[in-house]
């Protein structure tokens, strides 16, 4: 293995086990004028598979748990301005995307909107466009427009 | 002392043994205990949507089509490998590397995953398990949990001389 391999691995290997691991990326969804939580709206939304849902929960679970660095293709994908596309499919291959952006400092990744994509395209079209307006908004009143979900457990390694 | 001797000590033990030694000051928020200790029976719990059996067993193939694809690509890039090294070491092409590494591949094959753990000199341990374990897993995806190190790596001592 090559030296610089070795240090890699090494700077891994130093860092000490312990229970206290990095606190997980915390969710939380948009509300809309109504107060509804959008995302969990869709969540239970007749077109959502139990397929969705599972590959949903288990990417949520996985990204909570990285650095945002590594929210990268093909699991998801970042745009400008924190906005970032979390991918996954149903059992039919539809490509489902949420859309939303991270808060780093306070470790929360805010749920704005949901799209599909087919061929490179939005559907809506304009889903980005909207993410980031939907951020514009709840940056501004958040505790309003926005609320706790998909809570993750705090796991003993 | 008994956080960094955790890694030693299989999940079953964690549970039962540290338990004794952890105050019950659980506060709740969301339906989850705050501390560090959670029992697996906890976790399972608090996997509501799991009480759906055909749910569960969708999450758990998502799982390990997922997990299979971020452990490949995690211990790759920590040893510094590109996905062309790791192709030539398999006798593959790149873009074989790029789907083993894609998280909705969902068809590793387990003589492939074989010739990985092979060629990063790590174990690959397939088992059955029960619903509590894999709730457990699945709050154990960081990097460092991740991360498979190579006999050379774990021999040398170095992942397990924290305990003070």
């Amino acid at each position: 293995m090559a030296k610089s391999v070795r240090k890699r691995a090494k700077a891994v290997l130093d860092e000490p086990v312990t229970v206290d691991a990095k606190p997980p990326w915390k969710w939380r969804c948009r509300k809309d004028d109504r107060g509804v939580d959008v995302i969990d709206e869709w969540h239970n939304s007749i077109e959502v598979t139990k397929t969705a849902r599972a590959n949903f929960e288990r990417r949520r679970d996985q990204l909570s748990q990285l650095d945002f660095r590594r929210w990268e293709r093909p699991a998801a994908c970042q745009l400008k301005d924190h906005i970032c596309v979390i991918h996954f499919k149903d059992e039919s291959s539809k490509q489902w995307r949420v859309f939303g952006y991270s808060a780093p400092e306070s470790k929360t990744f805010v749920m704005t909107n949901v799209a599909t994509e087919k061929d490179d395209v939005y559907k809506p079209k304009k889903s980005a466009k909207h993410a980031a307006n939907h951020r514009d908004a709840i940056r501004i009143d958040f505790d309003r427009l926005s609320c706790g979900c998909f809570p993750s457990a705090t796991a003993a390694k | 002392m008994v956080a960094s001797l955790q890694p030693l000590l299989p999940n079953d033990f964690l549970v039962t043994e540290i338990d004794k030694f952890v105050p019950s000051s659980f506060t709740q928020q969301d339906g989850l205990p705050s501390n560090a200790f959670v029992s697996d029976l906890e976790l399972l719990q608090s996997k509501s949507s799991w009480t759906d059996r055909e749910y569960r067993h969708v999450y758990a193939d998502a799982a390990v089509e997922q997990g299979l694809a971020y452990q490949i690509r995690i211990n790759r890039e920590l040893r510094g490998l590109t996905q062309k090294d790791l192709a030539k070491a398999l006798k593959t092409k790149q873009s074989a590397v790029s789907r083993l590494e894609d998280p909705d591949y969902g068809a590793h094959s387990l003589s492939m995953l074989k010739k990985v753990a092979n060629f990063l000199d790590c174990a690959l341990i397939v088992k059955f398990a029960g619903f509590s374990k894999l709730a457990r897993e699945s709050q154990s995806l960081s990097e460092e949990h991740l991360f498979a190190p190579s006999y050379d790596d774990e021999i040398s001592g170095q992942l397990w001389l924290h305990q003070e």
